[in-house]
């Protein structure tokens, strides 16, 4: 007996260590072929970006950057390049990592400003992700985020024992998932893209791919179908009852992941680098975020709150649910310049002063 | 709690480390530790149904146990047949009522009667088709003298309820079983590193060939039968494979998770597909359900002995009976009815006249799968209608082309996935199990980099366990 648990013990051994020295032998973006390309085309670009725009596709879709350097521009805050560094499924932890790694690495030398997406859902719930994108949540994770979730459940207040029992069950899975491999390098060997609708091909220009180009590609019925689901009186109900719904949001912030995306501010602070948070306008996932943490404010441009961006609240500007269309991007580009100059203390561009949470 | 999931292998190191070191050498808090392992398991896909297995179980083991205590032969006849029905009856209301209602009131309509009847659509309990048969199996086994009743009831509810083989079988028999949990285990390190072995492969076969074949027959049946010949022709050659690695995977890892604590579950398959003729095959296929069929069915049938037609005739009636235990459905019954016709036809023209049509093997192989393939024709839609519309596509100018999925190099990497099954197949084939051919490797750092390679594959496809198959059944 004690003889088969040494040799199981051995081969376990062995076997993460095999496991170990493929994982440090390949670059961080393994796995995703998008994100991939992106930093393909930021290692080409002549003038480092000093701007970033990190999501999911949501921000891949919404914040153009030749859009946004003009306006900023334009409005007096100089020069500046920015670079939209999204992937599709992106969750929260992910689109962090991926920043943390992009300044660690030395991959952005210019780097002043962050604009991460966050979406605010629990983790304990969370962690799977969702289809294809699973290989990605579990690798996207350093150990210290591993440790820091787990300080943070232990120490999360108001949570009884079952919920930090669940929460650290799940923590588990995911380390064990990381280290074992679920899903590592699947994508890789069967050639197929995470992605179904953003080729890596497709991008151009500073990682950002407007909606023109997605209509482009899809076939005319579907996206006729799509049009045509826009312009029911469903989604018109959809996105009264989101504004609605969003005007009584009272769920209370989730202290873990308030916790991470403090931690993060303070680290990326020690570079130089200024962290702002956003939540990207959409209309299917408003009943999963949580209200936002007061003591994040500051840090977090709150697209989907109907008070002070009413524009967004405009069916013309989506292209489905969870994404806007050309014309939408334009609008929330633009107010993200208008922000980004009024929080550099530069005029606007438009002459508009905005508030933001 | 799937097997191929973090949550089991979590749950079997548990069961395991707690059976050797925290209760060895006492069978029956090792008997107890099982049994509260087993209905955890069972619990974690459902706690609901934790009440209709233990009433199950127990009303079984009193059953077998006045079955044993009564000498009148009426009164013996009674309660096997009291105990037969009540089994029956369970299966048939979760499985058969629906199918049997929507049929009848379908077919009275067609004579202008309307009944008001609904179906009830219940769900079925995880492994009830396997956990009524086996028993019945004791009941029967009891009435016939070849096992005694069990007097333990944990001992008696280990056996019903024993977790590896809990969901999909093997189906046991209580002869082979029950004395393995009334006689004291001791750790046998080459059974448990073989039922480790085992473990692997079946994850192997369920995670990395039978998942990666099931998005490609996926594709080809979910699309209609609009697709080209040449697809629908590439999907139903794939679609035994699929079921055959996705089952044999859940067997291997049963029988070795079961092996880890010195028990030992009965072989479920023995390489199907080397099998060079249509009757061998199912020989090797579910040999668990195929043995319960032919001692409990096939050898109370009247008259089996007195003509070959006859003979035939009930080796059929078999076959047709084991496509209703997979489904209650139209599409069940006939794949039952296409095994039953090709399996008689053989059994009449070729085996009774001791005649071969290929003298090398692997013609009949070949044949053999191709005949197999076509029997599962039924399985590829939901309806009998559509299963037709794909089989008539087959035969359409289409079959030409040369199919769009093999253009994709998902494709060929789950071909070579299925290559390299059937090579270990090969080198195994006179073992017990697909990784016998290690056996032969002296070198343990060779063995050691299979294992590594293998499991690294298997954790790299398992990213979303799939159900299995024989989950639904």
């Amino acid at each position: 007996m004690k003889r088969f648990s040494l040799r199981l013990v051995l081969f376990c051994l062995a076997y993460l260590s095999v496991r170990s020295f493929i994982e440090l032998a390949t670059p961080f973006q393994t796995g995703s072929d998008h994100l991939s390309s992106k930093l393909a085309i930021l290692e080409r670009e002549k003038e480092p970006p000093s701007v970033f725009f990190i999501g999911s596709s949501r921000t891949h879709y919404h914040f153009n950057p030749a859009l946004f350097d003009s306006l900023v521009s334009s409005g007096g805050g100089g020069p500046v390049r920015s670079f939209n560094l999204s992937q599709g499924f992106a969750t929260d932890y992910e689109s962090v990592y991926i920043a943390r790694n992009m300044l660690k690495s030395g991959r952005a030398p210019a780097c002043r400003t962050v604009y991460i997406e966050i979406n605010f859902r629990k983790p304990e719930l969370e962690w799977e992700g969702d289809g294809n994108s699973d290989e990605r949540h579990y690798h996207r994770m350093d150990p210290s985020m591993f440790v820091f979730h787990a300080g943070a459940v232990l120490r999360a207040e108001g949570w009884d024992f079952f919920r930090k029992a669940r929460a650290l069950y799940a923590l588990a899975q995911v380390i064990g998932s990381k280290y074992l491999g679920v899903g590592r390098y699947r994508n890789l060997l069967m050639g197929t893209n995470t992605y179904r609708a953003m080729e890596p091909t497709e991008i151009r220009g500073r990682g950002f791919e407007s909606m023109d180009s997605q209509y482009a590609r899809l076939p005319p019925d579907e996206l006729r179908r799509i049009r045509e689901s826009l312009d029911t009186a469903r989604f018109r109900m959809k996105i009264q009852e989101t504004a609605d719904e969003r005007r009584r949001l009272d769920t209370s912030s989730h202290d873990v992941l308030d916790a991470f995306f403090h931690e993060f501010v303070r680290e990326a602070a020690r570079m130089g680098v200024k962290v702002v948070y956003t939540y990207q306008p959409n209309f299917n996932t408003v009943s999963s975020p949580v209200k936002v943490p007061s003591s994040l404010s500051d840090r977090v441009i709150d697209f989907t709150d109907p008070d002070l961006f009413p524009e967004l609240y405009d069916m013309g500007l989506y292209y489905d649910m969870w994404h806007l269309n050309t014309k939408g991007s334009d609008v929330v580009t633009t107010r993200l310049a208008e922000i980004h100059l009024s929080r550099t203390g530069a005029s606007q561009p438009d002459g508009n002063a905005s508030s933001t949470r | 709690m799937p097997f191929q999931s973090l949550d089991f292998a979590l749950f079997l190191t548990g069961v395991f480390v707690l059976h050797w070191f925290g209760t060895a050498g006492d069978t029956g808090r090792q008997n107890l530790l099982l049994l509260a392992a087993s209905l955890f398991f069972y619990g974690w896909w459902d706690w609901r149904f934790l009440g209709l297995l233990i009433g199950a179980t127990l009303f079984n083991l009193l059953m077998a146990r006045a079955l044993e205590g009564a000498t009148d032969k009426t009164r013996r006849a009674l309660l096997l047949w009291t105990a037969v029905l009540s089994n029956l009856s369970l299966l048939f209301l979760f499985k058969y009522l629906d199918f049997f209602v929507a049929n009848f009131t379908r077919a009275f309509s067609l004579f202008g009667m309307r009944f008001p009847v609904g179906t009830l659509e219940l769900v079925l309990p995880l492994g009830l088709s396997f956990y009524t048969f086996q028993a019945i199996g004791y009941v029967v086994d009891v009435y016939r003298g070849r096992c005694p009743a069990v007097r333990d009831p944990v001992v008696f509810m280990c056996f019903m309820t024993f977790f590896p083989k809990m969901a999909s079988g093997p189906i046991e028999r209580a002869s082979t079983l029950v004395p393995q949990f009334m006689q004291a285990r001791v750790f046998d390190e080459r059974l448990a590193v073989d039922g480790l072995r085992r473990i692997l492969l079946g994850l192997f076969m369920k995670v990395v060939v039978a998942d990666n074949i099931g998005v490609l027959v996926e594709r080809v049946f979910q699309s209609g039968p609009s697709q080209s010949g040449s697809d629908i022709l590439f999907g139903m050659l794939l679609k035994p494979l699929h079921v055959y690695a996705d089952f044999a995977g859940y067997s291997e890892v049963a029988i070795g998770s079961a092996a880890l604590f010195g028990i030992g579950l009965t072989r479920n398959f023995a390489f199907p597909f080397f099998a060079t003729d249509i009757s061998m095959l199912w020989r090797r296929w579910h040999m668990s359900l195929t043995g319960w069929f032919r001692d409990f069915i096939f050898m109370v049938l009247p008259a089996r002995r007195s003509s070959r037609w006859i003979l035939v005739r009930n080796i059929s009636l078999i076959y047709l009976l084991s496509g209703f235990w997979h489904g209650a459905s139209w599409n069940h019954l006939a794949w039952g009815g296409l095994n039953a016709l090709f399996v008689g036809a053989y059994l009449y023209f070729l085996h009774f006249e001791k005649r071969r049509l290929f003298k090398h093997p692997l013609p009949g192989m070949v044949s053999t799968y191709l005949l197999f393939s076509f029997t599962m024709v039924p399985l590829s839609g939901d309806g009998l209608r559509r299963s037709v519309g794909f089989a008539s596509r087959v035969f359409s100018p289409s079959l030409f082309h040369v199919p769009s999925l093999f253009l994709q190099r998902q494709t060929l990497v789950t071909l070579s996935f299925i290559v390299i099954l059937f090579a270990m197949e090969w080198y195994s084939r006179n073992g017990p199990h697909g990784f016998h051919w290690l056996e032969g490797i002296p070198s343990r750092f060779s063995r050691w980099a299979v294992y590594v390679i293998v499991l690294m594959l298997v954790w790299m496809f398992s990213g979303n366990p799939n159900p299995f198959i024989y989950g639904r059944y």
